[in-house]
């Protein structure tokens, strides 16, 4: 290279670009950290950082240029890759976003639908139910001596149908609404909202049960219509799966974990088969027969929908025959 | 407490079933008032509007009582109570909305066009009947009725007129 024009390294379509910059750096000025391209000497164009200034003597006098050039190519490759990379991703988010606005309005499509039907259910479903239970319950009192023990014995099978059938309705149209309803985040002092609960339910109070609240009951963060149904479905389990002839004991309790609150129900209740215990949160599963425990399964299944909505969770241990313990994990209150 | 053995009720119903049991549930509770059904929110409405023309000779009294049925056929329990709603004297009428489920936006819709009470309708014999001597024992006895339900329409008109009462705005 030595002994050959520099201007041999420009590209031709930069031709221009070392006059221009000469005058600049005439004019005094210093020029740095330009990205360009040029011509390596085998020919192949190159990017480059250049950085120029003029060489002056003590009179102040320019009397040569000091330029520096630094092959910056592989970063600039680099970058063009990511810069590719960079539209790439904007491109993929924008189909995206189409594709999630096209879900959103499937879902909300079946959102409506799906009111549509649980109004359906709880509308023309039960007007049947509704006749069922009270003609049953008419030819009952107005014929029951005509039709004898066994036909009124099977009468009242058809009532006791009909009457879990309608329990089942309310359940799942229950499990419905928390599913759909939306859910505001507040703190809430559980230490009332559970003596709330106990006072309007006589099952929770003696001498049907001993409700005992471990005090002080730590605040959480959550919805208060949904806690509220969760905690009385949680004392409502606690206190109907018991032996029979033992007085339910039921203690309340709450412990720190973390960022959450773990609110804890322990019973002294008939307890849960390992086996059992993995399909106990999923719907119409039951564990106990009708006859020996009525129920629709649907109780804990809107426990676990609750917690969810509620960024919270559920969960229990438990041995047979020596108890329960479920717990409702929510975020704590912070200061 | 005045017993209103005279008054009227009127139920709006289209399920034959809930017709039956509704009337052997008054029976039960002894309402010994005449009670005219109509089978659906369009009859509910000729019905009334014969009121207010006092073309039905026999009976130019409004009901005392509306008990409205939510889900009917050709006109609904709502497009009831907003036509009642509409009415100049007609809206004084006590309205009790009878529903197969207490759906939270009904409860509000109704109560906003006017409804007195919502009640979900009972499942059993027993409750059915308890419902029934409830009606008899507030809506019937305690409840003091409008000028229409007891002078009839011409006389609530009177009324009206000379004390100005003014048609709220919608």
């Amino acid at each position: 290279m030595i002994g050959r024009p520099a201007l041999r390294l420009l590209p031709p379509e930069r031709q221009e670009e070392e006059r221009v910059a000469f005058g600049r750096l005439l004019r005094g000025e210093r020029l740095e950290a330009i990205e360009t391209t040029r011509l390596h000497q085998d020919g192949e164009p190159r990017w480059v950082r250049l950085s120029l200034s003029a060489i002056k003597n003590p009179a102040g006098e320019v009397v040569g240029l000091a330029k520096i050039a630094r092959d910056i190519t592989a970063r600039k490759l680099a970058e063009l890759t990511l810069r590719e990379a960079k539209k790439q991703l904007g491109l993929r988010a924008l189909e995206l976003e189409i594709k999630v606005r096209e879900r959103t309005a499937k879902l909300q499509e079946t959102v409506g639908e799906l009111e549509a039907f649980s109004y359906s259910l709880s509308h023309d479903m039960r007007a049947p139910l509704r006749a069922i239970q009270s003609f049953a319950e008419i030819v009952l009192a107005d014929h029951g001596e005509q039709i004898g023990l066994t036909g009124a014995g099977r009468l009242k099978r058809v009532i006791s149908a009909a009457q879990r059938m309608e329990r089942l309705i309310e359940d799942v149209l229950a499990y419905s609404r928390v599913s759909r309803r939306t859910v505001v985040s507040d703190p809430i002092d559980v230490e009332k909202l559970i003596e709330e609960i106990i006072a309007e339910w006589p099952e929770f109070q003696p001498p049907k049960a001993e409700i005992v609240i471990q005090r002080p009951l730590l605040p959480v963060v959550g919805h208060a219509v949904s806690l509220s149904q969760c905690l009385t479905n949680l004392l409502d389990n606690a206190v109907k799966f018991v032996a029979p002839g033992v007085t339910p004991r039921v203690r309340v309790r709450t412990e720190p974990i973390g960022e959450q609150v773990r609110l804890w129900v322990e019973d002294n209740g008939i307890g849960i088969e390992p086996a059992a215990r993995r399909r106990l949160f999923a719907m119409f599963q039951r564990v106990h027969s009708e006859r020996e425990y009525a129920g629709t399964g649907i109780g804990l299944v809107i426990i676990r929908k609750a917690a969810e909505r509620m960024g919270g969770e559920v969960g229990v241990e438990s041995e047979p025959g020596k108890g329960s313990r479920f717990w409702l994990q929510l975020p704590k209150v912070l200061p | 407490m005045t017993s209103h053995h005279q008054l009227q009720i009127l139920v709006a119903e289209d399920d034959e079933n809930d017709v039956l049991l509704l009337e052997r549930a008054f029976k039960e509770a002894a309402i010994a008032n005449p009670v005219r059904f109509v089978r659906d929110g369009q009859e509910a409405i000729t019905y009334l509007e014969a009121v207010c023309r006092s073309v039905e000779r026999g009976e130019p009294r409004a009901p005392g009582l509306l008990l409205l049925d939510l889900k009917m056929p050709r006109r609904t329990g709502m497009d009831v109570l907003r036509w009642l709603h509409e009415q100049p004297i007609l809206r004084c009428l006590p309205v009790i909305v009878f529903s197969s489920s207490a759906n939270q936006s009904d409860v509000e819709r109704a109560y906003l066009l006017g409804a007195n009470a919502f009640v979900t309708k009972p499942s059993s014999v027993e409750q059915r009947a308890a419902l029934a001597r409830f009606i008899k024992g507030f809506w019937l006895e305690f409840n003091q009725p409008p000028i229409v339900s007891v002078e009839g329409f011409d006389a609530a008109q009177k009324v009206h007129a000379a004390q100005e009462f003014a048609m709220p705005v919608l």
